[in-house]
């Protein structure tokens, strides 16, 4: 477990449709203060959409969200956005600014205090203050990756939502984020369809399917074989 | 209130920073007008009387459609890279977004009015130079007005499927209004009118233009949410 200061989440009957497609059906997950939650599942299972809603990027049909007792799915609270930090496989950085025109653009929007210092000291962190004069489209894949990661700390939000984080990235910056998380003093919800590097990394792991949570359970004692077997059990 | 310009003013800056570097709107904008305007010297071959009469019409046609396509390039590529949900997430009224978008829009329409005004001037034989005050005070409402509308219908239509389609068909309906008072006030300018012969048509542009842009304010946050 992590630290407990940071805010837990408890989701309620969560549902959303987009038409007549059920997204999410009657969700209920208890996310406890500073844990790591992975949650897998199929394609179109809902997971994104699920972290849509913590992030309010989508409004929910029905049910709640609660952060820390507060609802977060009512009418939208701009102080949400300076709680939670975002790392997804689309990186939200701008292709013809610098890396650093990036962090601080969203340094400015998200009101970091000593913004240079921060900039400065997570781009250490993910190594890349080397290349903080490149324009981002000279990065590749794994550096924009890296970068993407220092925005979504750069307000040291905490919760953070990743959404197929490891995308892309190479062994070191593997590494390197699998350290930053395990320092963590932040409630975490990863989605990502690596069963293995998920288990190694959460306290609790589970399976949306088809909308709905199908498995829900604590990671430790659960081997990989075990949970890959469940995996294959419950997604069918 | 000063936090809402504020973030308004960084993404309007961001905004033309990206497009001084690629300057992808700006120029596709100015194509399209220069086009217009050749287009339409080779149409019409009238004497003067004629020609004041046409011109506004011809100046609009040109303004609003380069007008369509700034405020649809706007989103369409925060959109496509995903860019704009790292807006939505940031903790801002989203208003500002809205404000920062039309501040850009406004900007650039108004690059490719100083940049065709001259040629519409050049092809067709006009004055403007006395005129001009008037003509400023006409153009920065209407474009005011029209880039409201505008900047709305496009942060709604980039999230259908047919986005390109849908600008038009939603935005020229409702903005309508704001096109024929600008045909017809530039056209009363040009004929030397005065103030008092176009005040319905001025009455009825600030009222647009100020419904618009509060409305569109207020209304953002609903229509860009999922």
């Amino acid at each position: 477990m992590g630290d407990r200061s940071a805010p837990g989440i408890s989701i309620r009957q969560l549902t959303k449709t987009y038409g007549r497609f059920r997204a999410l059906h009657r969700v209920d997950m208890e996310v406890a203060p500073g844990s790591f939650v992975a949650l897998f599942g199929p394609n179109g299972a809902g997971k994104s959409t699920l972290l849509g809603i913590l992030a309010g990027l989508v409004r929910p049909s029905r049910g709640q969200v609660f952060l820390d007792g507060d609802e977060i799915t009512g009418d939208r609270d701009e102080n949400l956005g300076k709680r939670i930090g975002a790392l997804s496989y689309q990186t939200y950085l701008y292709d013809e600014l610098t890396v650093r025109e990036n962090l601080r653009f969203y340094g400015k929007l998200f009101g970091v205090e000593n913004r240079e210092e921060r900039i400065g000291e997570l781009l250490r962190t993910v190594g890349m203050d080397a290349r903080s004069g490149s324009p981002v489209r000279t990065l590749s894949r794994g550096m924009r990756q890296r970068v993407a990661l220092a925005r979504a700390l750069l307000h040291d939000p905490d919760v953070l939502l990743l959404d197929e984080p490891y995308s892309g990235l190479d062994q070191d910056a593997m590494v390197m984020l699998k350290t930053i998380l395990a320092a963590r003093s932040k409630t975490i919800l990863l989605v990502t369809h690596d069963l293995v590097r998920g288990l190694e990394s959460a306290d609790r792991v589970a399976i949306l399917n088809r909308g709905s949570l199908v498995f829900d359970a604590e990671a430790r004692g659960l081997s990989a074989a075990e949970f890959e077997r469940t995996y294959r059990e419950r997604v069918s | 209130m000063r936090s809402f310009l504020a973030q308004s003013w960084q993404i309007y800056r961001k905004d033309m920073v990206v497009e001084y570097r690629t300057r992808e709107r700006v120029v596709t904008m100015f194509v399209f007008s220069l086009i217009v305007v050749v287009i339409f010297n080779f149409a019409f071959n009238a004497g003067a009387d004629v020609i004041r009469r046409v011109v506004p019409g011809m100046i609009w046609v040109a303004f609003a459609f380069a007008g369509m396509l700034s405020a649809s390039r706007s989103f369409a590529p925060e959109k496509d890279r995903g860019t704009f949900d790292g807006l939505l997430l940031a903790p801002i009224d989203r208003g500002s977004i809205f404000l920062g978008k039309l501040l850009g829009n406004v900007t650039l329409i108004g690059l490719v009015q100083l940049a065709v005004l001259p040629l519409f001037v050049l092809f067709f034989n006009m004055t403007i130079l006395p005129y001009l005050s008037k003509l400023l005070v006409i153009f920065f409402l209407g474009t005011v007005g029209f880039s409201s509308v505008a900047t709305l219908f496009a942060a709604v239509a980039v999230n259908t499927r047919m986005r390109d389609v849908m600008l038009p068909v939603l935005l020229l309906p409702v903005a309508s209004p704001v096109l024929i008072a600008l045909v017809e006030t530039t056209r009363t300018t040009f004929e030397g009118g005065d103030w008092q012969d176009m005040t319905n048509w001025i009455r009825l542009l600030s009222v647009f233009t100020v419904v618009f842009l509060v409305a569109s304010v207020m209304l953002f946050e609903y229509i860009v949410e999922e």
